[in-house]
């Protein structure tokens, strides 16, 4: 046995360790929200930088990913909770939410709807085939419910999964940017906007920007991803077609 | 620990309850929408679960990073429709973000008229 195989043979070894994944996940973590906060801009965006860092260390280090996932469960594992947790301040606001009732279920049927046709409509003009149109219909709601309803509608959930993280990050990184410079500053109307359009992702945004923009949005998140599983069986029957 | 008891027997029922019905909806969501009701009807005091809510929702980003790590699994294929996928997810982000956030803007304007 060579010295290089040796070294490696020891990586995969550690990469497969539970406590790795844990422990590179939070490290990088850290790091970026600290880079973050030293220069804020949407591109040091914490999620961005520590995913390429993981990426990149995986990648040098020759760690492949159902490795190094072993321990990024355990963290992934969280969001389960972590969206329970959203019932504390909807709750905090049911009263002010059922005043505002119409408002928020309008716009959110408007933007989901908007969401979904844009991107299967885009992807089949750029000649995506059937299965890649399927697979990014549902994509701009909550993982758990986009892996759900492209299975439903006949796309593949894992290639769902990756366009829905993506989308997130896209409206985490210049949602709250793109909404200002559009003349969109009502606290509402911004929280609606992001959980509608990058679900948790952009909520956690949301919950940066202020608890009441974070509220919002995890109600978003929510009615979006209901109305897209009512609508996106409907809209794949449509895209099947032409 | 009592916040982080309670809502994961929250998630919990709401696992069980899609396991058992069979309904093709997520059960964290479902829990979601168990634990706002039990807030509403005061089976739940908000202040037992604040500070773990609190906890857990500040670092919601950091639960994602994994999943985005994972998009490596896919580079060839990404690579392969890079325009297609690329410009489908900026336009409909945008496009999504827009048209929710000027409903809801216009919808509050009239409404306050």
């Amino acid at each position: 046995m060579t010295a290089g195989t040796g070294v490696s043979a020891i990586l995969t070894e550690i990469g497969s360790l539970r406590t790795f994944g844990v422990a590179l996940t939070l490290g990088l973590f850290f790091l970026a929200q600290r880079l973050h906060r030293r220069c804020p801009s949407p591109v040091t965006h914490p999620l961005l930088i520590s995913s390429l860092g993981i990426i990149m260390f995986l990648e040098l280090a020759g760690i492949d990913y159902a490795a190094y996932n072993q321990g990024g469960q355990v963290i992934s594992f969280f969001l389960g909770p972590a969206t329970v947790a959203l019932g504390v301040p909807l709750y905090r606001r049911a009263e002010e939410i059922s005043r505002h009732k119409l408002m928020i279920l309008a716009s959110i049927g408007a933007g989901a709807t908007a969401a979904m046709l844009v991107a299967a409509t885009v992807v089949k003009l750029l000649g995506g085939g059937p299965h890649l149109v399927l697979s990014m219909l549902p994509k701009s709601v909550t993982t758990p419910i986009a892996v759900e309803i492209s299975g439903i509608i006949g796309g593949e959930a894992t290639l769902t999964s990756v366009f829905v993280v993506l989308t997130g990050l896209l409206g985490a990184m210049f949602g709250p940017e793109l909404l200002r410079a559009c003349g969109v500053r009502d606290d509402k109307a911004l929280g609606l906007a992001l959980g509608t359009a990058a679900h948790g992702i952009g909520t956690g945004r949301a919950l940066k920007e202020g608890e009441n923009v974070g509220a919002y949005s995890g109600l978003a998140m929510g009615l979006a991803g209901l109305f897209t599983a009512i609508l996106a069986p409907l809209a794949a029957i449509f895209f099947r077609r032409f | 620990m009592r916040g982080l008891a309670i809502i994961f027997v929250f998630q919990l029922a709401g696992e069980v309850l899609v396991t058992l019905t069979g309904i093709p909806f997520p059960g964290p969501v479902l829990g979601l929408l168990l634990l706002w009701l039990a807030l509403a009807r005061g089976w739940v005091s908000a202040e037992s679960v604040e500070s773990t809510a609190g906890f857990l929702l500040q670092n919601l980003t950091l639960f994602f990073t994994p999943i985005v790590v994972g998009a490596v699994v896919y580079r060839e294929f990404l690579a392969d429709h890079w325009l297609a996928i690329g410009l489908g997810l900026i336009l409909s982000t945008a496009v999504g973000l827009l048209v929710t956030g000027s409903v809801a803007q216009w919808l509050e304007k009239v409404r306050s008229r």
